[in-house]
């Protein structure tokens, strides 16, 4: 297992690093950064992935799909924290920190389902059928972080009503966004077996 | 002895193809050759065989094991062969190799080194730039190196040329020749595979045609070439694919030991000559039924 997570890693250490370091330069669009460099470090690492290898290899598939989701989860989870480290280090346990912690927090509850989703997504229709919906995720991603920067969207409005949400809200969110992720993950190893599509050659 | 592989009425649909109701059995110290034109369904038998996915219907056991409960002992006791390597094109084999290993329980590095060295490919390749007959070397070298007890091959001679393909024949012989290993390979019959097949199946339009013991094959089936006018109007219904030549014509029989005593006369006379076919005219026929 450690041998297909250290060869899908590569783009996710990458994208990691990229858009870890944007926060720091004053970037406020840093929470949904996520929506860019999440679809496409799935996209790459998948693009090179051999499935019709793995499935020759003495390995379940659960364990295939346990050492992608796990990347995944990993990574968004270590992302979650960089930006509340970078809010703490920024704020202090202030009641600013804690708007923002609970802007992170809320936002964060969807990233697990997300990469759940985007490996389903390819081993339902491979990578190649998974580049579409996965760039244009990126691109509404993009917009958003983008317009988010540059003042398009109202500083009060939904980001403020999340700031403030209850902390009972605070901690059920993610808790629903982990649950849902593994039921998509018992659902993994099912949408590989019936599927033929991920096993195209790269 | 036990059997390797118990394979009972396997089906697989696609669109625009399906394998309907393929069964075999493999014992331990066997070779079986699977035949057929092309789409006729070996490759898609090798790949239920081999796990790549599962059969739509039927049982299949692998060392008294199933797929559902077992897929990793399974798979570390099966050297398999794919038609189209589907290693990492941007990996050396090296790498590609490193990454296999580290999934396998009695892998051999040595076997392997030794194994490209006799095919004269680097280690140090990069997948993507070898030929089509070094990838199926690369392929074989693999399924090889960690000691399987069952080698699924599937069109392995495609590609080489006459020296590997030696190569192969001698390996494959050796690999059983312990009795305790098998081996299923697919292959057109002109690839020369059907020499080290012991037990033939023949596929054809993703059906199951015949299952057989290749000698009992072979004793059974014959050309028998005659004079104008030397055999009754029964007995030359009796052949098959029956074509003129100048000096008389040729049929195929499919139950020579039958019909040997009815020619017994004609043959004596010279004026009948039995020849033995070959497993490509016998696949021809019953694909083909020319």
């Amino acid at each position: 297992m450690l041998s297909i997570i250290r060869r899908s890693s590569f783009f996710y250490i990458t994208h990691f690093l990229t858009f870890s370091l944007m926060p720091l330069v004053g970037s406020r669009g840093a929470v949904l950064f996520v929506f860019i460099w999440l679809p496409s470090s799935v996209l790459w690492s998948e693009r090179g992935e051999s499935y019709a290898f793995l499935r020759q290899l003495p390995i379940r598939d659960r364990d295939v799909v346990r050492a992608k989701l796990g990347l995944g989860l990993g990574a968004v989870i270590a992302y979650w924290a960089w930006l509340t480290l970078l809010a703490l280090v920024d704020r202090g346990a202030s009641a600013q920190f804690f708007a923002r912690f609970s802007l992170i927090n809320l936002l964060a509850s969807a990233w697990p389902p997300l990469v759940a989703c985007c490996y389903l997504g390819v081993w339902r229709l491979g990578a190649r059928g998974m580049t579409f919906p996965l760039l244009t995720m990126m691109g509404v991603g993009a917009v958003i972080a983008l317009g988010l920067e540059m003042r398009y969207f109202p500083r009060r409005g939904s980001a403020a009503g999340l700031a403030a949400a209850p902390w009972p809200l605070q901690v059920l969110l993610p808790l629903v966004g982990l649950a849902l992720f593994l039921w998509l993950a018992r659902l993994g190893p099912r949408v590989k077996r019936e599927n033929d599509e991920h096993l195209r050659l790269p | 002895m036990l059997p390797m592989i118990e394979a009972r009425d396997l089906c697989k649909a696609y669109e625009g193809f399906s394998l309907g109701k393929v069964s075999l059995t493999l014992s331990a110290g066997a070779i079986l050759g699977v035949f057929g034109p092309n789409g006729a369904g070996k490759t898609t038998l090798i790949k239920i065989l081999a796990g790549q996915f599962a059969a739509d219907a039927g049982e299949l056991r692998l060392f008294q094991l199933g797929y559902a409960e077992n897929e990793r002992e399974i798979k570390d006791r099966i050297g398999y062969c794919p038609q189209e390597p589907p290693y990492y094109p941007d990996y050396t084999l090296v790498e590609n190799a490193r990454f296999a290993s580290s999934f396998y329980s009695r892998w051999d590095g040595a076997m392997l080194y030794g194994l490209l060295e006799r095919f004269r490919i680097s280690p140090y390749k990069r997948f993507r730039l070898l030929s089509p007959g070094q990838r199926t070397l690369f392929s074989l070298a693999l399924a090889l190196c960690h000691h399987p007890d069952l080698l699924l091959l599937d069109e392995p001679a495609a590609g080489l040329d006459d020296a590997n393909r030696r190569f192969l024949l001698g390996t494959l012989r050796d690999f059983t020749a312990g009795g305790d290993k098998a081996v299923l390979i697919s292959s057109h019959v002109s690839d020369g595979l059907d020499e080290v097949a012991e037990q033939v199946l023949f596929i054809g339009g993703g059906a199951a045609l015949l299952c057989a013991d290749k000698e009992d094959l072979l004793a059974r089936w014959k050309w028998v070439h005659f004079r104008d006018r030397a055999l009754t109007a029964a007995l030359a219904a009796r052949l098959t694919a029956i074509s003129r030549h100048p000096f008389g014509s040729a049929g195929l029989c499919s139950d020579f030991p039958a019909l040997r005593p009815e020619l017994a006369e004609a043959i004596a006379a010279g004026d009948v000559r039995v020849e033995n076919a070959r497993l490509s005219d016998v696949l021809i026929h019953l694909t083909q039924g020319g």
